[in-house]
């Protein structure tokens, strides 16, 4: 028989009867009553919802989103207003909307819980979720507008747009749509760009301690276009420090950040090398291109230009502050708005967020635009490399998708026209401080910095083939950015190249077999798409409809015979210059 | 002593065996159904959509003869269990210490103490630990407090060592930790990020773990120590002689489950490092290794196989634990 020990009870509080004390029952009672009463605080929540929607006789339109900004929220509340003022003036029945702003954190697994339960809202933002997910998703939940945006949007009535489907007043035509399904399911509401933001006060304060110093000719309001004066002005200004003590530290970064950065600085200096890579003479190198070329060793990583690129990418990543390449970017954001450094790469989405932290900091101040800037044909070291500005490719984005849980189709349907005709599409975007995507419609003063160029250079290279390729860059350029490997040795751009001849040729073979593979995989559903685009093509009665799909058929999507022949083509190549590249040692 | 029951008289005792069914429903679908399910498309190529296709053992070919990335996630796990398993020292002392409170009521609300933060998720944890790591605080912290500067010594010092008495083992490594007037960018290079995944979580007091022992210390019988102390023994010696021994199978029992959650952690490292392990990819870990594979690179049915020899590691893992642990009993 086991004993009891005799401090079994040590644990617990002295008890002076068997009957259980009120501090012993409130104890062992606290965990019950909290959760009944959460459970009936929920309940009661649940039922009184549902009361209401019973009850409710407006028109209920949902929408769900990401954006946290005030502004976004306020610009769909302000449009829906005026969405509701139209229908009243129409002698339509009023619309009760409403929105859910869901932290990007945690969107795509309550988008997909929302959609999996049915009860979704009627229109969602489309992303954080893998491409193969949303593809099934939009196949499954989502209602397409094919038909709908190849007739006129209505809201443009009186505009230049007012005969043109509805697709074509989007700054891309709204793109391809959903290749894979044959069908366009999302409307944008805006486009994006990215600029430095920099803070002239503080720049006018310090390039004024510098002329004092006689480190610079002229005080500065705005920071200089050319990259090497750039440079050179972020290491005078790293030389000063504030009033703690602390040197300034000029470019506020984190990776992201830098992105930008690099997109719109860096990468279109590399555009010389598509000369060697760019086969079908397009002007934008890709990633096949990119991958034959030095498969066949007609382009290496240790070509003089790319190695150029690659020290400017380096003396840019060594203006940064210590650590950047770990913070995030709202860390980054924090240095600026705390001005401990004056320059920072923002895009279009959050620029109206960091003017407005400026102007709330504790010590407030006034946040200019600027282009990021770029190196000059002039330039003695660099300038072979500058061909021009990048291009910026005009994109739709903030995108939403009408689900087919919706109660009111033609409501969500009429409310998307509304948002995205020429002059509320504008309107919205005024308030929200984003671009406009559509033709014609104007940005506000302070978007006009960020009007994308669109005659330009992109990045004469595409490193990126695929999951191998991409991790494998993530983990060999921070070496780079931050000059050393992970044993603390020196990496610089030589060390780049070198690992990058050794080691890329292998994860890219890797990653294009996988998308080798993946093709002849879709060949067999390809075949079923076809057949039926060839049903809908002979039983379309609408000739614009008929004329689209005509075009899809014929053109933009590959008959499988044809992809055959492209496989058989890329396999042959790919067969005769890995043997090549393995007799000169450059593949394992 | 186990009885057989014979079929025919289960349906005498039907009502009961339909109370469990809800259970085994349960458990059959959310715990073994994914697993032979993963085991069976681990040997398939399958992308977790329409392609699905058998190819047999390649996947199992792949992840041993030709990824070295996996073998190199393994040698990291390990390193990071042994700095986990020593973190488990605190959680002991703490419990001793707790246990070792002679006011009941004192005891209670320090016990209430170490158990409110478990209901902290463990991800706010490491979220905290990051935003440590990158936004400066820590780098302020020890600048204000002159740690900075010992850190810089200490650094200096190993260096001294390994040039002089050429001992280059952690010597080596230690001497270009940290440098005068540069900041640590704790996460943004190969050894300060070594360094900050073993040192996150200060001070180590694992809240479950501090529970379980205690649970243990308390059947200590008073007596036991009135005994210790009439033989003049000093407080370390009762640590040493009474209370270590009684706790030393919860002490295996909690390695093996360290052990277990440092193979199965994939949120800790992804918060810190993202899907990249780091930089230059040194702190790969074999979960992350497999979400990668899943999610990133479309490979469903590689990232099963890889999920398979995780479990086959980890029952290894739990065979040898109660190997070393049957002695004891």
């Amino acid at each position: 028989m086991s004993s009891v020990p005799e401090n079994a009870s040590r644990a617990l509080p002295r008890v002076r009867s068997d009957a259980p004390s009120r501090w012993q029952w409130i104890k062992n009672s606290a965990a019950t009553f909290l959760l009944a009463t959460t459970f009936f605080a929920c309940l009661a929540r649940v039922l009184l919802r549902e009361k209401a929607k019973l009850t409710n006789d407006k028109i209920v339109l949902s929408l769900a989103h990401w954006q946290l900004e005030p502004g976004v929220t306020k610009g769909f509340d302000e449009m829906a207003k005026r969405y509701n003022e139209v229908r009243r003036a129409r002698g339509d029945a009023e619309i009760e909307f409403r929105q859910m702003p869901i932290p990007e954190g945690a969107y795509g697994q309550w988008v997909t819980t929302q959609l999996m339960g049915g009860t979704a809202p009627d229109l969602i933002e489309i992303g954080f979720l893998p491409y193969d997910t949303l593809l099934r998703f939009h196949a499954r939940y989502f209602t397409p507008v094919t038909r709908e945006i190849f007739k006129p949007n209505p809201y443009n009535k009186g505009t230049d747009l007012e005969d043109r489907p509805w697709k074509e007043t989007f700054v891309d035509g709204l793109g391809e749509g959903i290749p894979a399904l044959q069908e366009y399911y999302d409307v944008g509401l805006s486009t994006f760009s990215c600029r430095m933001f920099y803070n002239r006060e503080l720049l006018k304060t310090l390039t004024r301690k510098l002329v004092a110093q006689g480190k610079l000719d002229k005080e500065l309001d705005a920071p200089p276009d050319n990259l090497r004066e750039f440079l050179s002005l972020c290491d005078k200004l790293h030389e000063l420090t504030d009033e703690s003590g602390r040197p300034y530290l000029p470019i506020a970064g984190s990776p992201d950040r830098f992105g930008l950065i690099n997109w719109l600085t860096i990468s279109p200096l590399s555009a010389p090398v598509l000369t060697e890579v760019d086969d079908n003479c397009d002007g934008f190198a890709n990633d096949t291109e990119t991958f034959f070329a030095i498969l066949r060793n007609r382009f290496r990583f240790d070509d003089p230009r790319l190695k150029k690129v690659m020290a400017i990418t380096r003396a840019v990543t060594m203006r940064l502050q210590p650590g950047w390449n770990s913070v995030t970017r709202d860390e980054a954001v924090m240095l600026f708005v705390q001005q401990r450094s004056l320059f920072i790469g923002a895009g279009s989405w959050d620029g109206m967020t960091l003017i407005k932290q400026a102007a709330e900091a504790p010590k407030p101040f006034a946040v200019d635009i600027t282009q990021f800037p770029m190196v000059y044909p002039s330039d003695p070291e660099w300038g072979e490399l500058s061909w021009g500005r990048p291009y910026e490719k005009p994109a739709t984005g903030f995108s939403f998708g009408m689900t087919k849980m919706s109660k009111h189709p033609e409501v969500v349907l009429d409310f998307m026209r509304f948002l995205t005709a020429q002059k509320h599409n504008q309107e919205f975007n005024e308030i929200i401080g984003w671009i406009p995507v559509v033709r014609g419609a104007e940005m506000s003063k302070f978007l006009q910095a960020f009007k994308p160029n669109l005659h330009g250079v992109l990045s004469g290279y595409s490193p990126v083939l695929g999951a191998h390729t991409e991790t494998f860059m993530n983990q060999t350029n921070p070496n780079l950015w931050i000059g050393e490997d992970s044993n603390g040795k020196a990496f610089g751009v030589q060390e780049w190249c070198d690992r990058m001849n050794n080691r890329w040729l292998g994860e890219a073979f890797i990653d294009f077999e996988q998308r080798d593979e993946a093709y002849r995989d879709q060949l067999a559903s390809k075949e079923t798409v076809l057949a039926t685009t060839r049903a809908k093509i002979l039983l379309n009665s609408d000739p614009q409809m008929k004329k689209y799909l005509q075009q899809r058929y014929n053109g933009a999507f590959d008959p499988p015979v044809d992809a055959i022949r492209d496989i058989a083509r890329s396999r042959q190549l790919l067969q005769d210059a890995r043997a090549e590249a393995r007799k000169q040692g450059r593949l394992k | 002593m186990s009885r057989r029951v014979a079929f025919k008289n289960i349906r005498h005792h039907l009502s009961l065996y339909w109370f469990v069914l809800p259970a085994v429903a349960f458990i059959g679908t959310f715990n073994y159904f994914p697993v032979i399910n993963g085991l069976l498309h681990s040997f398939y190529t399958w992308n977790g959509g329409d392609v699905e296709r058998v190819t047999g053992t390649q996947n199992f070919v792949d992840i041993f003869a030709y990824n070295p990335q996996f073998w190199k996630s393994f040698a990291n796990v390990l390193v990071l269990g042994f700095f986990n398993i020593l973190k488990m020292i605190p959680s002991i002392i703490t419990a001793v210490c707790l246990h070792r409170v002679l006011s009941e009521r004192l005891q209670f609300w320090y016990r209430v103490g170490f158990v409110v933060p478990m209901v902290v998720n463990s991800i706010v944890v490491v979220l905290l630990w990051r935003m440590f790591f990158t936004n400066g605080i820590l780098n302020s912290l020890l600048t204000s407090t002159g740690g900075m500067n010992l850190l810089v010594w200490f650094s200096n010092a190993c260096a001294w060592i390994s040039s002089t008495l050429h001992i280059n083992i952690f010597f080596a490594w230690a001497g270009e930790l940290f440098k005068p007037g540069i900041s640590p960018n704790w996460l943004g290079t190969g050894k300060l990020a070594w360094l900050s995944v073993v040192i996150w979580g200060f001070p180590y007091v694992n809240q479950f773990g501090v529970l379980v022992y205690l649970a243990v210390l308390q059947s200590i019988g008073k007596d036991v120590y009135e005994a210790a102390e009439v033989d003049g023994v000093n407080w370390f010696s009762k640590f040493r002689y009474i209370e270590l021994p009684l706790i030393l199978d919860k002490v295996r029992l909690m390695m093996f489950l360290v052990l277990l959650s440092t193979i199965n952690d994939a949120g800790s490292m992804m918060i810190f490092f993202g899907l990249d392990g780091g930089p230059d990819g040194v702190l790969q870990v074999p979960a992350v290794f497999m979400f990668r594979e899943a999610y990133l690179s479309q490979k469903m049915g590689m990232a099963c196989a890889i999920g398979i020899v995780l479990v086959v590691i980890i029952f290894l893992m739990n065979k040898i634990n109660a190997w070393l642990i049957q002695p004891a009993e």
